[in-house]
């Protein structure tokens, strides 16, 4: 309901002229002043200092007593930054009419043609360049790309559960699931086997527990200086320095393993490979074909009743296929299978075209034609082939071809 | 003497010789977006196949038509065409639609009073008031 606008009461106007002195005052004050018994203060007209300001120099003993030249006055922030712009406004200027004095030679002065080798104004400048590194871009959680092969999906979703299970085993945290970028599976050897309550782990020699754990650790660059290293660090660099402690001066070159040498050694690729940052969770896929079959399908079992596990499982999962999981799907997931299940269900399409598409019968009969967009009066024209007659007749009258 | 008609050789009735259906083609518009078409849109998924596959002799086109709601509308060979709106029909009533296009002449709808209707000339010939068989005609 549109709110009606209170008329000004009559008595409101005997203080009108007082109260827009002050323009800032909330409306709660405002309406208190309007009205007021006592008599409105006004300056003294004899020219001798008002009372407040007799009493402030009084107070600090001196006929310039510190502080505001009007305490009572101009007390507004407005006011003062006001003044203050206009003060720096004024500095500013008599800068700038400094030069401008100066008068120039302009004889040699011949006006450019073009804007090569001259000066840019304006722009952004190197905002760009400073707040954008194309070096250091932004990378997500989830992957760009969505993995749709079911195998793939299959091998991430086991490999999920038993990383999950081996941190629990190892009696790590489960959030540190995905704190490592996706590298190499470790997991493909492991034994899954369900049990009541969740699942056990039987481990090789190819992949132990330790290896799995150690995988999932965050890299730490070690190469980063410390502001403040504690002792036990500075030990640690220290150790790994290749600076002679006796013999400063005498440094070795350090040796880039990861530099590209001509004729390498294969330990000396399997070295540099290993401690190579380049390396991908793209290069680290792997076909999981194979794999599959060996495992059985007694591990689709595998209970997720566990909160915390399946809240690992679904995270872990998520990093490494870039499948995203509703609410409602992580709700009704109970197993390893139900999660697989809506994991691998496509996403629905949100054009019937590309559901027409993928139906061979139809598309493969000869009456039928399906267009993705919209036949336009103009298209049903250019099918029969009349179009290019309209066209030239249109540019012939020099009437303008529009429409679509 | 009575009036004749102008003979014609030939009188085209179809099917009696063989039978050409008269619709040539048949458009299909659809929205993606609006749920006045989910009917349509399960419809041309499900069971369009189906019903080209066994009207091989009209043309069928799919096309989207956003923000409108979905129509069929046949084209017949006497030029005129027929548009029914399908808007929250189920697919089986959309199939009866299109059946009814394919079905339908492409004439206007006319009211059929009499139940047998014959192209075929009549043996007693026009009526003409100056011909009474009482030899009451009309005198010239």
């Amino acid at each position: 309901m549109r709110r009606i606008s209170r008329v000004d009461r009559s008595i409101g106007l005997m203080r009108r002229s007082v109260a827009a002195n002050n323009t800032y005052l909330c409306a709660a004050c405002h309406q208190s002043n309007l009205f007021s018994t006592s008599s409105p203060r006004t300056l003294p007209s004899d020219g001798k200092a008002p009372f407040t300001e007799r009493v402030r120099r009084r107070i600090w003993g001196t006929d310039s007593p510190p502080g505001l030249a009007d305490p009572y006055g101009d007390a507004s922030v407005f006011d003062q930054t006001k003044k203050r712009a206009q003060r720096s406004e004024n500095a500013d200027d008599v800068e700038a009419r400094g030069p401008q004095t100066i008068v120039r030679d302009m004889t040699g002065y011949e006006p450019a043609a073009t804007w090569d080798g001259l000066d840019k104004v304006g722009g952004f400048g190197g905002w760009w360049k400073e707040n954008w590194d194309a070096e250091n871009k932004f990378r997500g959680f989830l992957p760009a790309e969505r993995l749709a092969d079911i195998e793939d999906v299959t091998g991430a979703l086991r490999r999920a559960i038993v990383e999950s299970f081996a941190l629990r085993m190892a009696g790590k945290p489960l959030s540190e699931i995905s704190a490592a970028e996706p590298s190499f599976d470790l997991t493909t050897e492991v034994e899954l086997t369900p049990t009541a309550t969740g699942a056990t782990l039987q481990f090789t020699e190819a992949a132990s527990l330790e290896d799995i754990v150690l995988s999932l650790a965050p890299k730490v660059d070690e190469t980063a200086t410390k502001e403040n290293p504690t002792e036990s660090e500075e030990d640690v660099a220290a150790d790994r320095s290749t600076v002679d402690p006796l013999e400063p001066e005498h440094n070795e070159e350090p040796i880039d393993e990861t530099a590209v040498k001509e004729q390498p050694t294969e330990s000396e690729e399997m070295v540099a490979a290993d401690r190579s940052s380049v390396d991908s969770f793209e290069d680290t896929r792997m076909d999981y074909e194979a794999a599959i079959e060996t495992w059985g399908s007694e591990w689709y079992k595998v209970s997720l009743a566990d909160p915390e596990i399946k809240f690992a499982v679904i995270k872990r999962v998520m990093q490494l296929t870039g499948v995203r999981i509703s609410d409602h799907a992580i709700q009704s997931s109970g197993t390893a299978y139900a999660l697989l299940t809506r994991l691998a269900t496509p996403p629905k399409s949100r054009k019937l075209v590309d559901d027409l598409a993928a139906k061979e019968q139809l598309m493969t009969l000869p009456n039928v034609s399906v267009f993705a967009k919209r036949v336009t009066p103009i298209d049903k024209e250019r099918m029969a082939g009349r179009w290019k007659l309209i066209e030239a007749e249109l540019e012939k009258r020099g009437l303008p071809i529009t429409g679509r | 003497m009575t009036v004749n008609a102008i003979r014609k050789a030939t009188v085209g009735q179809n099917g009696v010789g063989a039978f050409v259906l008269q619709c040539k083609r048949l458009d299909f518009y659809y929205c993606d977006w609006a749920g006045s078409s989910k009917g349509m849109n399960s419809f041309l998924k499900n069971s369009l196949s189906r019903f080209a596959a066994a009207n091989p002799s009209i043309e069928m086109t799919v096309s989207p038509r956003p923000r409108k709601h979905p129509v069929i509308i046949g084209h017949y060979i006497n030029g005129r065409h027929k548009a029914i709106c399908v808007r929250n029909l189920e697919k089986e009533q959309i199939l009866k639609k299109a059946e009814l296009l394919r079905d339908a002449s492409g004439e206007k709808l006319k009211r059929v009073t009499k139940p047998v209707k014959s192209i075929n000339e009549s043996v007693r010939g026009v009526w003409s008031p100056f011909h009474h068989p009482s030899g009451t005609g009309m005198r010239v």
